[in-house]
Parts: structure tokens; sequence; C-alpha cells
């Protein structure tokens, strides 16, 4: 026996030392599996990324190159700025076109503008951006119908005649199977109708996006707006269709209509409800009918590249105005002459962030005149406008999350949602710091938001990023994610689960609801971390251009983590 | 002679250290076994009792690999401790590392030739694929002071339904449908379905499942199945005439494999979609879907009132598709016109306008309140045999 526990003591002598240099071992190999930053890799949501597991500080893999890269010992806010790169960071401290300048909230509308005969205010290219939301700061974002309407009643206000036109493009189709983003659309796409109809629209063209559009929801929002919607070569039914139409003016005849380009039709050849002929010979017989009705001015919207309006209007020539919906970004300042034609063709920019004001005088030195007009915070809204988009989203209500097509999808990771309390169960300090945070608000800002006066949590457009458990980028929730504030109470706010996934697995492995052994709790807490290299593109899923383009100027990350840092388990 | 003498004191001094070493060496012998006169019989009962402690063999070893384990089955083992020593031996459970479940640890003191057994049992309901688990028994027997009982495995699905689930998303009542899908089986053996069954009686007669013949697999044949033994292939065909409103539920597989031993198995299809009305009315949120009220909304009696909706309608033959109103109620009559146009027909689908008017000057009158009665009623006629008449539901108010 005495042999026999000299054995047993050589064996915990090398237990002890085992241990030891395990010990030793793996705080060199794995350091700070829980306390302090992670510095390394997860296993990504992707499929294919099921070989990427890392750990912390070892093997940033360079995506490139295929080498690896080390980041022990870095200061983690050196990776953040490192990492930072991934999200496009604006260059030469110049903000984002969709942020507001200083210029732009103290313009001086058309201040030397005498007596126009009238004014074609012109719009378009909404593309969905019915509203700046506030996720930014109002002050800080453009567009919206609401102040659209402020400066239109602004300008009438003045006396003038204003002729309100619009190059199409209500909404935007995304990534959605069918292949539409669902019918928030059709609906999004009726009460902009009606917002058109309010503001005494003259002429709506249609963009390809528009057309993508059910049927019947399209011929819904024009059933009773006849004259509205104008176009040479799309047809959605005879009752509806316009080619062209004619406006009296301060004795002037004004002859409008507007085209979707070969180009853009194309990407709307998915519904066979609606006939789009060619452009040019459809809009030449058209312009030939406002010549035979003696028009004194032609105006033309062109749906279509900058290029392919250039070629349109050299095509079909006579058109005094043409707006065109091409172009990225911001419109220019002034008018393009079209070579060889007497055609001014403005630009509308994007996401109707700006109005072009096109004055129209009685003065054959300068005939015309163009502001651009940026709708910034120097708009008030309008009461009206406000008003009807609150009925917009009651329907989104009424329909709810399911009849819009929001039904719930598979996480990547298969795991199912828990919500932040269960996280702090364990994390208590990591939950005391995201408690703290707007993030822990975010379904409060849309419940009652602050700067607005309606509930957005009935619009997915919102909630996506708003919530716990949805996909920001398809505005879909995910399995056992957030579906309302009654029944799923533990999934308000952005939570824990947004930026590290689902926790069901590691929560049912840590309390023993699930089988697992040493090797695989240290794989299901791996699964949930989420490195810092990893982090801001995470971020950008919901921090992006248009909800906060603070995020993107360069070397912003490490600021916006600062305000979030937390770290593993206490 | 001093020579001598100094000789025979070394020998002798000699000779008192190797008697008190070896009645050192047999001094603790006598302690247990008594006094032996003679070295040589010390040694052999020395060696005997060296030769002859408690010792514990575990019948068929300490590991077993249960190998592929389907997921959420159980599976157990008994590991079998016989004491093959000369002396008792202690048995006592310490640890398990793994959780799983040890039982029947029934005797704590083997007597020689005794035997007792430890069980092990594992559920697989883990999400990794390899496991290996140890229970730790203890003992007092010399070198086997603690033993080590090792199970590992492999958890296998058992079976994979792809698509899972199935969404049928928005799918018209009026029109029959069907989506192909996949069982992969894991267990060995060919699969065999004997049985599926719809799990929500209310539209059980409106949804088959056709099976097809299975087919064995060959190890990687399917990459993203690689381990799976065999599938089979089958249609989910919804009927015409599926209730409106939400379709979710389970299509149960009874499932086995062609081996003698394999036990059926219940597995489910979640199966999910929308059965919608051929016929649909787009009036945005003037139409309350879940109650079929389209709010005209409140007017005075000098301007009147007039709202149009879309009514689309969906059909293999839309084309020929007409609707008309039938009859008014006599309450309504000469208070509300409904127009009726064909909008456009396409190769499935038809819209027509509807329009509904109350004139100027018509008296005051109120279609509004909380309950179906308290509305005007219109009832539009179909041609179609699926949707014959679709009745609506009109709220509206004519103040003075």
């Amino acid at each position: 026996m005495a042999h026999s526990k000299v054995g047993t003591d050589k064996r915990r002598a090398f237990k002890v030392l085992l241990a030891l240099t395990v010990g030793v071992t793996a705080s060199l190999v794995l350091p700070n599996l829980h306390g302090d930053p992670p510095q390394g890799g997860q296993k990504s949501e992707q499929k294919d990324a099921k070989v990427q597991i890392r750990f912390p500080g070892k093997n940033v893999s360079d995506k490139d190159s295929g080498k690896s890269k080390t980041n022990e010992g870095k200061n983690p806010l050196d990776i953040a700025k490192q990492s930072n790169a991934t999200v496009a960071p604006v260059q030469g401290g110049k903000p984002p076109i969709t942020v507001a300048t200083s210029e732009e909230k103290n313009q001086k509308i058309a201040e030397d503008w005498k007596d126009p005969l009238f004014v074609f205010f012109v719009t378009g290219s909404q593309t969905g951006y019915i509203e700046p939301c506030g996720c930014t700061g109002l002050e800080n974002q453009k567009g919206g119908l609401s102040r659209r309407d402020t400066l239109l009643t602004s300008i009438r206000d003045r006396g003038w005649e204003v002729i309100p036109i619009d190059g199409g493009g209500q909404v935007f189709q995304v990534g959605s199977p069918d292949p539409r983003r669902g019918h928030q659309a059709d609906i999004k796409f009726a009460w902009t109708a009606n917002a058109f109809n309010m503001l005494g629209y003259q002429a709506v063209g249609f963009g390809e996006d528009d057309l993508l559009l059910n049927t019947g929801d399209l011929m819904y929002a024009m059933i009773d707006k006849p004259g509205l919607f104008v176009s040479a070569n799309v047809s959605i039914a005879k009752d509806f269709d316009l080619a062209f139409k004619t406006l009296s003016v301060n004795g002037k005849k004004i002859g409008i209509t507007t085209v979707l380009g070969d180009e853009n039709a194309k990407k709307a050849i998915d519904n066979k409800d609606v006939t789009i002929a060619k452009a040019i010979p459809a809009l030449k017989e058209v312009a030939g009918q406002l010549r035979a009705e003696k028009c004194d001015y032609m105006v033309l919207v062109s749906h279509a590249s900058l290029e392919e309006s250039r070629v349109i209007a050299k095509a079909v020539p006579g058109f005094s105005l043409i707006i065109t919906s091409g172009g990225f970004g911001e419109p220019t300042f002034q008018p393009e002459q079209i070579p060889g034609t007497n055609s001014l063709m403005v630009q509308v920019g994007t996401k109707g962030m700006y109005t072009g004001l096109f004055g129209v005088f009685n003065d054959p030195k300068k005939p015309f005149r163009y502001q651009r007009v940026a709708l910034s915070s120097q708009f008030e809204d309008s009461p009206r406008v406000t008003e009807l988009f609150g009925k917009y989203q009651d329907e989104l209500k009424a329909v709810t999350f399911d009849r819009l097509g929001k039904r719930p999808i598979l996480h990547p990771s298969t795991r199912e949602f828990v919500g932040s309390e269960k996280c702090g169960e364990c994390h208590t300090s990591a939950f005391e710091v995201w408690k703290n945070t707007p993030h822990a608000h975010a379904t409060d800002s849309i419940v009652q938001p602050p700067q607005r006066s309606m509930a957005r949590h009935f619009d997915p457009e919102c909630v996506a990023c708003h919530v716990t458990g949805w996909n920001p980028g398809n505005f879909a929730p995910y399995r056992t994610g957030y579906e309302s504030l009654e029944t799923t109470p533990h999934l308000v706010a952005n939570g824990c689960e947004n930026c590290h996934g689902p926790g069901s697995k590691h929560v049912a492995a840590e309390l023993g609801d699930l089988e697992a052994d040493d090797e695989f709790l240290k794989k299901l807490r791996e699964e949930m971390r989420l490195p810092l290299d990893k982090a801001s593109d995470k971020c950008a899923t919901c921090h992006d251009l248009d909800n906060s383009p603070d995020f993107h100027k360069a070397d912003a990350f490490p600021g916006f983590w600062e305000k979030v840092k937390h770290y593993g388990k206490d | 002679m001093r020579t001598f003498l100094l000789l025979l004191v070394c020998i002798g001094i000699g000779y008192g250290i190797a008697t008190t070493q070896f009645h050192s060496r047999t001094s603790g012998i006598q302690n247990v076994l008594g006094y032996e006169a003679d070295m040589e019989t010390a040694i052999r009962k020395a060696k005997s009792l060296e030769a002859k402690p408690g010792k514990i063999e575990v019948i068929g070893g300490t590991e077993l690999d249960f190998g592929t384990m389907r997921l959420g089955t159980k599976r157990s083992h008994s590991f079998v401790f016989r004491n093959v020593g000369e002396a008792p031996v202690d048995v006592v459970y310490k640890s398990s590392s793994c959780k799983c479940t040890v039982g029947k640890l029934d005797s704590k003191t083997l007597n020689p030739g005794e035997q007792t057994q430890v069980d092990l049992e594992w559920l697989a309901e883990g999400v990794f694929n390899d496991f290996s688990q140890t229970a730790t028994i203890g003992t007092n027997a010399p070198d086997q002071e603690e033993i080590k009982l090792t199970i590992k495995g492999k958890i296998g699905q058992a079976y994979v339904f792809d698509p899972s689930p199935m969404d049928f998303r928005d799918f018209l009542a009026s029109e029959e449908h069907e989506m192909k899908g996949r069982l992969y089986s894991f267990e060995e053996g060919m699969v065999q379905v004997t049985s599926v069954s719809w799990s929500d009686e209310k539209a059980a007669s409106k949804i088959v499942c056709e099976m097809e013949e299975p087919k064995k697999l060959q190890a990687g044949e399917i990459a993203e199945y690689s381990d799976a033994q065999s599938y089979v292939n089958f249609k989910i065909k919804l009927k015409k005439g599926v209730p409106s409103g939400q379709l979710s539920g389970n299509m149960v597989f009874n499932k086995k494999s062609d081996k003698p031993d394999s036990t059926e198995q219940q597995v489910n299809l979640p199966i999910q979609g929308r059965s919608v009305s051929p016929i649909r009315v787009i009036a945005g949120n003037d139409f309350n879907e879940e109650r079929n009220i389209f709010d005209m909304g409140t007017a005075k009696s000098s301007v009147g009132l007039k709202k149009s909706f879309v009514l689309a309608i969906k059909d293999e033959q839309a084309s020929e598709i007409k609707i008309a109103l039938e009859s008014l109620p006599a309450t309504l009559e000469g208070k509300l016109k409904v127009t009726i146009a064909e909008l456009k027909s396409t190769q499935k689908q038809k819209m027509f306008s509807v329009t509904l008017e109350v004139a100027p000057g018509t008296a005051p009158i109120e279609f509004a309140g909380a309950f179906s009665k308290d509305f005007a009623k219109i009832v539009l006629e179909t041609n179609m045999e699926s949707a014959p008449r679709f009745p609506m539901y009109i709220k509206f108010r004519i103040s003075e």
C-alpha cells in the first residue's frame, strides 16, 4: 500500500504539475477567456465560416492574402481603428451627403427671383425615404415629404404659380424571394400617392421599382387620382393610362410627359401585368402630340440614367426642361445644357433629399433660373403630411407583420433568442453597461419617439434595428425574435443577442439543461463572442450611412465602442 | 591474534548488522502474519502478501463506443466490476465529468469473486457531433484508486427534412398547390415511412402527402448531409378549399429503417402558409381585412360620400370572370349606389374598380357600430365556382 501511496503521491504531484502546465499554457494560449477584451475571432454566422473558429489574440486572418497576423498585445482601440476601415469611412473629413451642412440649414430660397411666370417644383427618386426618421437627429438628416410640403407652401404663399412634378421611384425593392420587399412597399406607395395628391402635384412618373408593386395595389394608389400619374411608355390599364398632360398657367401652355428609360425598364419585366414600350419611339409619338397641342413649354421627366436621359433628349428634341432621375447622390447646382438642343436638364438626386426650383420668367435675357434646395431641418414638418403618415403607420399596424410578409426566418446559427435579462444573470457587469446605453432604450425611441409624435413600432423598417431578434438587412424577424411589446417583452431594446447571436444553447449548456462537457461549453462560449475587429461591421448593419452617418467618419468606431464597452463575464 | 580478534569483531558486527536488517525487514511481516523463524518462509509469505490484495477487473473494459447515436435518444451500458483479488475492495462512485447518469452502484464492498455493475446512461441531445464522457469510480485496491469509465460516440441526426419548414406563403384557397420535399435518414438501413398524417384536424382532408420509394445514399453523395444513409422524396399537396387564414402545423411522419432492430419514430415537418381568398379587396386602411368592413367615412348630407376600391380576383380563367351586385337590401335602396367597372384582365388576374357613392342630399343615416348588424351589407356575385358570392360590410355615416 505504501508503494501505492507513493505512486498516488507521484500522480498527485504529476497532476499538480500538469494542472500548472495546463494552466500556464492555457493562460498563454487562451488568455482572458472571460475577463479581458476579446481580440480575435468567433464562429461566424455564415455557413462557410465553420473553419474560422479562432482564439483571442490569434490568427486574425487576412482575407486577401490568406496569411495571418496577430492582434495579441495590441490596444483594442487600435484594432477597432484598423477594423473600422471595413465600414468605408468617409474620406477627407467631409460629412456624408446624407448629413445636412450648416449652409444647407440656412438656405435663402429664390431670394432674388422676381415675379416668375411659374416655378417647376422638381423632385424624384424618393426610394422609400418618405421622412427622415430622426435616428441620428433630425437636424442632421435631409429629405421627407413633410419638409417638402413646408417648402412648397412657403413658395406658394409668395403668390407664385408652382407646378410640382415628380420623376418617380417612390419605393425601393430590395432582396426578397418574390422579389418584392413585401406588402409594405405597396402601402408606402399608396400613401406617397395620397401625399402627392394633397400637395397638388401635377405629374408623377414611374420608376422601375414602382412597377414591381402588386398591380392591384398600384391601381388602388391611382384609382381616385386621375391625371396624377403620367407616362409616355408605361401602361398600367386603359382607365389609368395618361401619356401626357397640358396645363395653362399665366397664359402659357405647358405640356408634361414622363418616360421610363429602357435600361431601367428591364428591371421591371417581372411584372407581366404592366406594359412598357421602348422609350424613344413612344416619346417621339407623345412629343408630336404635345407639339400639336401648341405648348409653349414642354417638360419631360426621364426616369433613366444620366447617359440615357441625354440620348433621349437628343433623339426627341423640343423639351424646354428635362428632369432626370439619373446621377448619384447630390444633384448639380445648375442645369445641364444638352448639346445640340435647347433643352436644359436638371437632376433630382437620390432619396428625396433635394428639391429643384426651376423658375420660368418673362425675361428674354434670363428666361430660366434654377436653385437646388436641400430639404434640411430648416423646413419644419408639415402638420397635414405628418397626420397623413400617421395613417400610414396605422395601416402597418392593422395589416400586422405577418400580412406584410414579415414571416420569421431561421437564424443562421439555428439558435433561439432568450433576451438580454437572461444574459445579465451571469454577465452582470456587461449588462449594467448595456442598461445605460441608448441600445437599452432602442424600442422606447420608436414607441415614443423623442422628436416625432407618431409611434413606429409596427413599421418593420424601424423595428428591424430597434428590437432584439430581427435581421436589419431585410427587415424581417428571426424565429423566436421580437413579435410585439405584449408577447415578447423580453426582446424589446437592441439587446445583447443582436450582436452576439441568439443565446439559447449557450444558456442551456451553462445552466445544465443541455448536456455539455467542458470542451463543448467552451465552444458555445466562443460562438457567443463578438471580437472587436468584427464588431464595426456588425454595428454598421444598423448604424448605416443614412441612420448613423457619424459612425462612418474616419476613426469614429473607437469613440462609439467607448460608449458601450463591455467585456465577457464577471 | 590481534588480527584474528579484529576479524572476529568485524564478523560479529557484520552479522549483527545483517541480523538487525533481516529482523527489521521481517518484523513488519511479523506484525501481520505472525513470527516466522526462518527467512525463507518469511520471504515466501511476504511475496504471497504482495500478490493477493483485492483487485478490480472491469469485465469488457472501461471504455465503450456507442457508435452513432440518434439525436434525442438514450443509450446506457452496464460496466461490470469484479473483484479478482484475494482481499475485499471498497468501490465508491466519485464523480462524472459528463453529467451522464450513473446508476446501480449497489455494493460498496466487493469480497473476492464478487461483482457489481455501474450503469452509465447518455442522452444524445447536444449539438456537437462527437462526444466522450467519463465517470470516475474510486476503490481502495492497490493501483486502482480511481477507475475511469468512458463512453464515447457520435451523435448523428436521425433525420433532416429539406426544406424545413415548408412555407407555402400566401396561396389561393381556390387552387391546388404542391411543394416537393425530401426526408434524409441518418439511421443505418433504408428509411421506411409507415404512415403520414397532418397534425391539425381542421384542414386534414385538404392536405395530402405523397411518398416516393426510398433510395439509398452513398457516403458523401450529398455533401450537405454526408452521413445520411438514405432518403425519400415526397410531395405535399394542398387541395382546393383549404380554410382561409393561417396554415400552421406539422406533417407527422412515422418512420423507421428496414433493419430488424429498428423502432418506429415520429418526426415532424412544420408546414406553414396562409390561405387567401381569390378575391382581394385593395383599399388601404379603409378596409378591415379581419372583419371584412369597408369604411367610407363620415360626411355631411349636403356633401355626400364617394369612395372606390380595387377588387382583384385571381383565377386560372381570369378573363372569364364576371361580377355584379346582388340587389341591395331595403335599408340601402336609394341611399347607396354601387358601380362596378372592369379595370384590367391579365392571364391569371382580373381587376375591377368598385365605387360606392352616397349622393349629396341623402338624409342622415348611420351604419357604424361595433357589431356586424350595425353595418350596411352588400353582396357581390361572381361566376366563379370557388367563390360564387362575396359579402362585405360597409361602414358610413351621413350627418345633418
